[in-house]
């Protein structure tokens, strides 16, 4: 039997997708509620391994186990609020401790759970600084993770941290739980900074369950035979959110797959699929690419895609090839185009912020490039000419989205600018980070995303995501986890080093860092490029183009602060100069 | 099968992959640093290693393997355990 007592596999299947009980679409007060509801029927989730079942965990075994490591929690006495920190494997035990902290008000924060080749240290300080940043009363982590854990914790104030096994010998608080109520923090959810400062989003069950209810009933109108498929981490906000709340607070089964085992061999998320009959599964555009590059040609005939009615995209921007592909590709297991859900959301909302309509597929508006750039309108053109960008839909019920110029303006339609949300499913704030927060939650409800947009027949179409950030291998890069890295080497100082991403082969993108550095000593120059090109692929697993230029030559902002976007500029066109020679002697 | 049978090996699967980046691979040759091996390359180096060498190397194994001969080295540990 496993340590945390669902039932192993032995010829045990999988939960039922009708249920017993009728279905709610997560019309609850709080989590609590909402599984206390699930608990009544059969449906659940169940976690797959190597192409078999490993565990089915009914949401009424969940809700018993749940509720009996809360009283172990309990008798640490810790005060309402504590953070529980889970390092975020696709596990029955993740699960189990992110509810038992909806029994008694405390409050889990997923921690990734992806280590780096070489990246012992990067991955420990990384966990340090999110332990940190949150602090955490408890962290957990599976047998495999204890050796990291225990470098991450210590010099902290943390009252508990080990396996989950360690908790279950806490002895049982016989008061009454009180689960988390609906003012109270449901989660924390961080958002960046792998390496550098980390921020954290507060969602309040009143915030999350308002964002559940518009994905479920307004955004997918959840139905009974639906059923969902999942390889998307938990410490991702939309493997969280959209693939294990969601899931719960509307009474439906799903089915996991380790992000691992996707990553390795992509087709087992078509293999589950098609067992399965599941109706919705969500994936970045990357999941999608993966697949249509990675699939076998000759086992599209043994998959059943057919049921699948909601594939959502989104989380990055898309690129309309990638879905077309997939859609192409699989359409002879039955999958069909008009199934894509484009969607939109971020962590600071829960998630969901917009939904396309189900069941119209992509649709997608051609831009003339130079309206765009120089204009900021977004003026159409014939499809397969200029600019492609899809839509995603309007904002969920009870949400409101706006368009708005550098100065605060709101604009009409098709004209580009800041994307800002209004609605009951945002953030608090950023945990502890009041000045944070103050710069993207206005004082009168509205966030601003730092996401670039426009608003077309009442949906939104994202040109340019948020400010900075970098997507590599469907991955957030953050330029200052880069940097961070290059600045903490000895011969450098803070503000030597500026990161961005510049165009790759194929749409997809690269990061460049360029570094100040005041030596000319090629052996000093060649280890230093060395050993920050080694620590960025330990710390985030991402090549990095690294350049050097003399020291006090990276431009700066009128206020004194290192221009990202200049630096970029000056990187590309030194790079057109290097290449105009060659390719006029080609 | 002994050490150097292994980074032999290895060093036939690492090759392909390398796309020419370091004209000799050693033992020594550094996966990240020199071979550049992001995310998607070392999914897909553990997937050619645990198919040729029939094994499965654990999520967290790779946390402190730098070059060829370290991983050569936890080949041959968890191939061991398995035998």
């Amino acid at each position: 039997m496993s340590a945390d007592g669902s039932i192993p596999n032995r010829g045990v299947s999988a939960t039922p997708t009708h249920n017993t009980v009728p279905l709610r679409r997560a019309d609850f007060a709080t989590l609590a509620d909402a599984l206390d509801y699930a608990a009544k029927g059969v449906t659940g989730a169940n976690f797959h391994a190597g192409g078999k079942l490993v565990t089915a965990m009914p949401y009424r075994a969940l809700r018993v186990q749940a509720m009996d490591l809360a009283r172990r929690l309990a008798s640490l006495a810790l005060p309402r609020g504590s953070r529980v920190a889970i390092v975020a494997e696709t596990s029955p035990e993740f699960v189990r401790f992110f509810f038992a902290c909806q029994y008694i008000g405390l409050v889990p924060v997923a921690l990734p759970s992806t280590i780096n080749l070489g990246g012992h240290d990067a991955f420990v300080h990384k966990m340090r600084g999110m332990l940190e940043a949150c602090g955490a009363a408890v962290a957990v982590a599976s047998e495999s993770f204890q050796r990291f854990l225990e470098e991450a914790v210590r010099g902290l104030d943390i009252v508990m941290w080990g396996e989950p096994s360690a908790f279950d010998s806490l002895p049982l608080d016989s008061a009454p739980l009180q689960p988390t109520g609906e003012d109270e923090v449901a989660y924390l959810q961080f958002t960046s900074g792998s390496t550098g400062t980390p921020k954290a989003a507060v969602i309040t069950e009143r915030a999350l369950m308002a964002n559940l209810r518009g994905s479920s009933d307004d955004g997918l109108a959840l139905r009974d035979d639906d059923r969902f498929v999942s390889w998307l981490p938990f410490y991702h906000d939309m493997g969280l959110v959209g693939c294990l709340l969601t899931v719960m607070a509307a009474q439906r089964s799903i089915d996991y797959l380790d992000t691992r085992e996707f990553a390795m061999r992509p087709r087992r998320w078509l293999e589950l699929m098609s067992q399965s009959k599941a109706t919705i599964a969500y994936s970045p555009p990357f999941g999608y690419d993966m697949c249509a590059r990675r699939v076998r040609p000759g086992d599209i005939a043994s998959y059943d895609l057919s049921h699948w009615r909601a594939a959502g995209i989104g989380a990055e921007p898309i690129m309309p090839n990638v879905p077309a592909r997939f859609a192409e590709l699989l359409a002879p297991a039955g999958f069909d185009a008009k199934a894509f859900v484009p969607s939109y959301g971020m962590a600071e909302a829960s998630l969901a912020v917009s939904f396309a309509p189900v069941g119209r597929g992509v649709v997608v508006d051609w831009l003339d490039p130079v309206e765009l750039s120089e204009n900021l309108r977004a003026r159409p053109m014939p499809e397969g000419r200029g600019t492609p960008f899809v839509r995603c839909g309007a904002a969920i019920a009870g949400h409101a989205m706006e368009i708005r110029d550098d100065a605060g303006n709101v604009l009409a339609e098709r004209r580009v600018g800041r994307i800002m949300v209004r609605g009951p499913s945002l953030m608090s704030g950023y945990f502890l980070q009041p000045a944070k927060s103050a710069q993207v939650l206005s004082a009168d409800g509205w966030l601003d995303t730092g996401d670039v947009g426009y608003m077309v027949d009442g949906e939104v179409a994202i040109t340019g995501r948020h400010k900075d950030m970098i997507i590599i291998n469907g991955r957030n890069i953050w330029p200052q986890d880069i940097e961070h890295i290059v600045e903490r080497q000895p011969e450098l100082r803070s503000q030597d080093a500026s990161a961005f991403g510049v165009p790759g082969a194929n749409g997809t993108e690269t990061a460049v860092v360029v570094v100040q550095c005041n030596t000319d000593d090629v052996a000093v120059r060649t280890a230093l490029v060395q050993r920050v090109r080694r620590e960025i692929f330990e710390a985030l697993a991402i090549d990095c183009i690294i350049e050097l230029v003399p020291r006090h030559t990276l431009p700066r902002t009128s206020s004194g602060k290192l221009s990202r976007s200049a630096t970029r500029s000056g990187y590309l066109e030194r790079q057109a100069l290097m290449q105009v020679p060659l390719a006029s002697g080609a | 099968m002994n050490h150097q049978d292994v980074v032999a090996q290895l060093v036939d699967i690492v090759t392909p992959m390398a796309e020419g980046r370091v004209a000799n691979i050693t033992a020594d040759t550094g996966l990240t640093g020199e071979l550049a091996f992001d995310s998607l390359k070392v999914m897909d180096l553990m997937l050619a290693v645990e198919d040729h060498f029939d094994i499965s190397v654990p999520v967290n194994a790779l946390a402190d393997i730098r070059t060829v001969g370290e991983l050569a080295t936890l080949i041959e540990t968890v191939a061991g355990k398995h035998a």
